[in-house]
């Protein structure tokens, strides 16, 4: 065991001391990625995933149903070279069914036919259809063989269903659409339906409505806005490209650029933020699913200001690698990251720091069977710098770390009450040399008032202690043990905050209401105590509302705001977020 | 001869009235007349009437969204349901209609139109196959065979109370919110708010209809601080099948979130 640490920790040096070999590994990976995207768009493409293009005088995309429905010299064409003509096409999104009716005429491989409906059930591989010349007839054409229909077939009871829709508003019409059937539909000139049909837009051009299963979709790779309004205007079942409208108090209105990339195993997000301003942030983030039991994660940032694209006058960055794998009982991650200084090659700064480091985190184990459980943590990593980490006089630091936690179930306490605690106790070790010891003790008391109403309470005391202030490390990368907790007030530990050793305590009381998924309401009071006092950016007193209510058939809007005792007004943030279920 | 049979014949049915006293008079029974839904066709037909949605009218044929076809009669006539007139909007794919079929001809002679669905009339998909335009024989339909077994529980379409409860990693801020991100909400990760009711769960009921299938994920409000497995991978996403029972509990558990180690 020792000799495995001791060669781990030879590993590690090494590893400090290449920066270049790690910029070249995450070129490696990038290539990598890029090569799979390409392999994955050359695989044969199920049937299920057959686009469908649709052309008529109007096409229409119903959100509320997830229906598409086109009216008016409907034109229907299958990836295998059929095509439908009509007087109405629908699609419903749910079924992966769709049905071209009225003088159909089907032009396949096999032949020509008119007759009155069409309807393809993608998934099944089944296709119905009506002839009408000469004589009226039930055939099915089955797995794509339109030479041999099945003639007289009982058919579903509504294979030929027009779904009624007088009822409801599009949200989406154009004139053209192509239809991924498992992820998404791409619309060509694009005018939408606003506000209940208040707001009409006349077309903007082309639109992906994306619903694709996969969550790889929805990484978000931009910081945060006050105000964003995304509009994809391109995508596959593998690609969406997004452009945002954003506005934020510093910077005000401002595009941003997104793009995802999906394979077999991962992602990967671009993203470029704003990218109508002088100052521009660079963003990539990409995921493989290697295995079963491991994965490699990249998350990467260009800071650059410069003139649209023009040569920037100054370009900085970070990257961080990590090689995250399951163990037995636990799981460890391999982080590397290392920080550009400089990157237009003209100054002679090198860049720092970069830090390599092994993390180790053990599963939830019981102790005996007292109902105790606890979880252990522990990793090594070495932070390497010319300047000297932390401003100090040390090339390379290490830094081990050693923490653990064990808590309780929910025991019943009195007063038909439920009481839970845990305790967290870490210690980090920084060849400086110095120590950073931090340990959060949290106890809560609940008690169900109703089946919807809940009333908790909770005490958390959250301490830090260092030998040296000026000896410390806050990193992003875990294998540190110094990642900035977000517990803290600030995000920051509290040692940062200019004390060698503080405490806070964090007295709240929350009332929760939930009558339904539909409508919620929860008023916290808390109270913080921080030891030394803080000079200011924390609030010691505050009362939080926030209510979440249901303002359409897919829309929410939840709005919290805290008053503050101290200053006897409501705190300056109010949010407002709208956002759909 | 034939002349003295025609007398005779003649004779016998002008003599009839005066044999009938001779016939018993008929017992009384209970009355054999089926319920409407067993009704036997009756010797003189009334006309069917067929209702659904209409898809195409065109070449003498009337065709429902059943993919039953009927044919018209040369003189039928379009009538709106509600006013008796001509109707004053186009006969698109997709109206409803009441079709009037004379069971003799087995020709439609009159449609009733509406743009809403009518209350009145036969399914098309249950007309007697007779009386619908079809080439070929009807053949069983494999596909539309349920397999036996397969469905533990029936999955009625009814409403059922779904309870949702997921026990957090000890680590998991008191001041953070959990969310459940959904397929169905284009995997927003805070599309689902939830309750939190003690130190360690969160819960959330929902009213879903039987058969709801979806795919779902824990958050603390974004997707940097997801649910991660018990290693700290990606986890692929919980599926849910809403069964057809009154009440279904889900118990979840979250071991461990993406920006905590």
């Amino acid at each position: 065991m020792r000799r495995a640490f001791a060669s781990g920790c030879r590993l590690f040096r090494a590893m400090a001391h290449a920066p270049r070999a790690l910029a070249t590994f995450v070129a490696i990976i990038f290539i990598g990625v890029a090569t799979t995207t390409a392999r994955a768009d050359q695989e044969a493409i199920p049937v299920s995933r057959s686009r469908v293009v649709v052309s008529a005088d109007s096409v229409a995309y119903y959100s509320d149903q997830a229906i598409v429905q086109a009216r008016g010299a409907v034109r229907v064409r299958l990836d295998d070279g059929t095509t439908v003509t009509g007087d109405a096409f629908s699609m419903d999104m749910g079924l992966q069914r769709f049905l071209v009716v009225g003088h159909v005429h089907l032009v396949t491989p096999a032949g020509s036919y008119d007759g009155a409906a069409f309807a393809d059930f993608l998934p099944f591989r089944r296709v119905y259809f009506v002839p009408l010349d000469p004589a009226a007839d039930r055939w099915t054409f089955l797995n794509g063989d339109y030479a041999h229909p099945e003639k007289g077939r009982i058919m579903p009871g509504d294979a030929f269903f027009l779904p009624d829709v007088s009822q409801i508003r599009p949200y989406i019409r154009a004139k053209g659409a192509v239809i991924d059937p498992v992820s998404s539909v791409s619309f060509d000139a694009a005018g939408f339906v606003l506000f209940n049909g208040a707001l009409q837009t006349p077309p903007v051009g082309p639109y992906v409505y994306n619903f694709s299963p996969s969550y790889d979709f929805r990484i978000n790779s931009l910081s945060g806005a006050s105000f964003d309004a995304p509009y994809d205007f391109a995508g596959s079942d593998n690609a969406l490209s997004t452009l945002h409208y954003r506005y934020d108090a510093q910077r005000h209105s401002y595009l941003s650029f997104e793009q995802h990339l999906l394979f077999d195993r991962g992602y990967t997000v671009f993203s470029l933020n704003p990218a109508t301003q002088k100052q521009k942030q660079w963003n990539l983030l990409a995921y493989d699913r290697a295995s079963s039991h491991s994965a490699i994660s990249v998350q990467a940032q260009l800071f650059t200001l410069q003139n649209g694209f023009s040569t920037p006058t100054s370009s900085s960055g970070f990257a961080d690698l990590q090689y995250i794998v399951a163990l037995p009982h636990s799981g460890a991650r391999l982080d590397l990251t290392q920080a550009y200084e400089n990157l237009l090659g003209t100054a002679t700064t090198p860049n720092h720091p970069f830090v390599a480091g092994l993390a180790w985190s053990g599963f939830d184990e019981p102790i005996f069977r007292t109902g105790l459980e606890y979880r252990l943590l522990s990793g090594i990593a070495r932070t390497h710098d010319v300047y000297g980490v932390s401003g100090s006089g040390s090339h390379d630091v290490w830094s081990d770390y050693l923490g653990g936690t064990v808590y309780t179930p929910v025991f019943p306490g009195p007063f038909h009450t439920g009481v839970n605690a845990s305790f967290t106790v870490q210690r980090t070790w920084l060849s400086f040399p110095n120590t950073l010891d931090t340990q959060i003790f949290s106890a809560s008391d609940s008690k169900r008032l109703t089946d919807k109403a809940y009333l908790v309470a909770s005490y958390i005391v959250t301490s830090a202690h260092t030998n040296n202030l000026n000896l410390t490390i806050a990193s992003p990368n875990f294998a540190t043990g110094l990642v900035p907790q977000p517990t803290s007030a600030t995000g920051l530990p509290f040692v940062l905050q200019g004390n060698a050793a503080a405490t806070d305590r964090l007295a709240q009381l929350t009332a929760s209401i939930a009558p339904s998924a539909s409508f919620q309401f929860s008023l916290t009071g808390q109270h913080n105590h921080y030891t030394p006092a803080l000079s200011g950016g924390a609030f010691p007193d505050q009362l939080i509302g926030d209510v979440r209510a249901r303002i359409s058939k897919t829309l929410f809007v939840d709005v919290q705001r805290a008053y503050v005792f101290s200053t006897h007004a409501f705190s300056p943030q109010f949010i407002v977020q709208v956002s759909s279920q | 001869m034939r002349l003295a049979v025609f007398v005779l014949a003649a004779a016998v049915a002008l003599a009839r009235p005066t044999l009938s006293f001779a016939l018993p008079t008929p017992i009384p029974h209970p009355s054999q007349t089926p319920p409407p839904d067993l009704a036997q066709p009756s010797p003189t037909p009334l006309p069917l009437l067929i209702n659904g949605q209409v898809i195409d009218i065109e070449r003498g044929f009337i065709v429902f969204s059943s993919g039953d076809a009927f044919r018209l009669a040369p003189s039928a006539s379009f009538v709106d349901a509600a006013t008796g007139a001509v109707p004053r909007y186009p006969l698109l794919p997709g109206i409803f209609a009441v079709a009037a079929l004379d069971p003799n001809t087995a020709r439609i002679t009159q449609v009733r139109t509406s743009l809403h669905p009518l209350p009145m009339g036969t399914p098309a998909a249950q007309i007697p196959h007779q009386y619908v335009a079809e080439a070929s024989t009807p053949q069983p339909n494999p596909d539309l065979v349920p397999p036996k077994g397969l469905y533990a529980t029936r999955l009625s379409g009814g409403m059922t109370q779904v309870a949702f409860t997921v026990e957090v990693p000890p680590d998991t801020p008191f001041t953070d919110s959990v969310y459940m991100a959904t397929d169905t909400s284009a995997w927003n990760p805070q599309a689902v708010k939830m309750q939190r009711i003690d130190g360690r769960h969160f819960r959330i009921q929902m009213r879903l209809p039987g058969g709801t299938r979806f795919s779902y994920l824990f958050t603390r409000g974004a997707w940097s601080n997801a649910e991660r497995d018990r290693a700290g991978l990606e986890r692929s996403p919980r599926r849910l099948l809403v069964s057809g029972a009154d009440v279904q509990i889900i118990d979840a558990t979250v071991y461990r979130w993406a920006d905590l180690p």
